[in-house]
């Protein structure tokens, strides 16, 4: 652990939990705020990204593989932009509202879009780049 | 824009937080980076649940929209998908 690593995690961290505040406000105003799609897209999205990432480290390395990416994207920016927090207190205000059946479909869709959403991206960038 | 920089700033020191608990308990604590992220996951969403209580319509604690978004941004990083 370095300054510099710290500096990149921040710096990161800063541009991704804006991203984030952006693209859920967005789409939170777009389709409306009833059920919480906002974070299920930015944690679908980041999660997408984070495997194209994977795979681009994987059939790239280089650069990609240093210690200086992984913490600016990965550690920083990507931890920044997704959420569990949020989507965990967005579960508990559904089923606080007497809404069971939203709060657990909203746990099953974050899960199963996220896991699909690494495999799709990571692939992806493998298919993309060999 | 005022948010937007409580979010950002939140954000960046959420992840720092996140990335430091990383290295103590897989540099440190030798456990694997799993539970580092679930650690971390299920410590900021406790700490979230517990700041929306107690900053609610019915709380104990007044704060501005920003002091919220500052916290929330913090503690909503303190969750990866991935962790070293």
């Amino acid at each position: 652990m370095t300054f510099e690593a710290c500096a990149l995690v921040l710096l990161g961290g800063f541009f991704g939990g804006i991203s984030r505040f952006f693209v859920s406000g967005f789409v939170g105003r777009r389709i409306g705020e009833t059920f919480p799609w906002g974070t299920l897209v930015v944690n679908v999205s980041g999660a997408l990204v984070i495997g194209a990432l994977a795979g681009l480290v994987r059939s790239r390395g280089g650069a990609f593989g240093g210690e200086t990416f992984r913490d600016l994207a990965f550690v920083g920016f990507l931890g920044g932009y997704t959420t569990v927090s949020s989507f965990s207190l967005q579960t508990l205000n559904l089923a606080l509202d007497g809404q069971g059946l939203q709060a657990a479909m909203n746990t099953v869709l974050s899960a199963g879009l996220c896991v699909a959403a690494v495999g799709t991206g990571f692939s992806a960038a493998i298919r993309l780049l060999a | 824009m005022r948010v937007y920089l409580a979010v950002g700033c939140g954000a960046a020191i959420g992840s720092l937080l996140r990335f430091l608990s990383g290295i103590l308990i897989v540099s440190v604590m030798g456990l694997s980076a799993l539970w580092a992220t679930g650690f971390v996951n299920v410590l900021g969403s406790f700490v979230i649940g517990l700041f929306a209580a107690l900053t609610g319509p019915d709380g104990r604690l007044l704060v501005n929209p920003a002091t919220r978004q500052f916290v929330m941004g913090a503690f909503a990083e303190a969750s990866p998908l991935f962790q070293r």
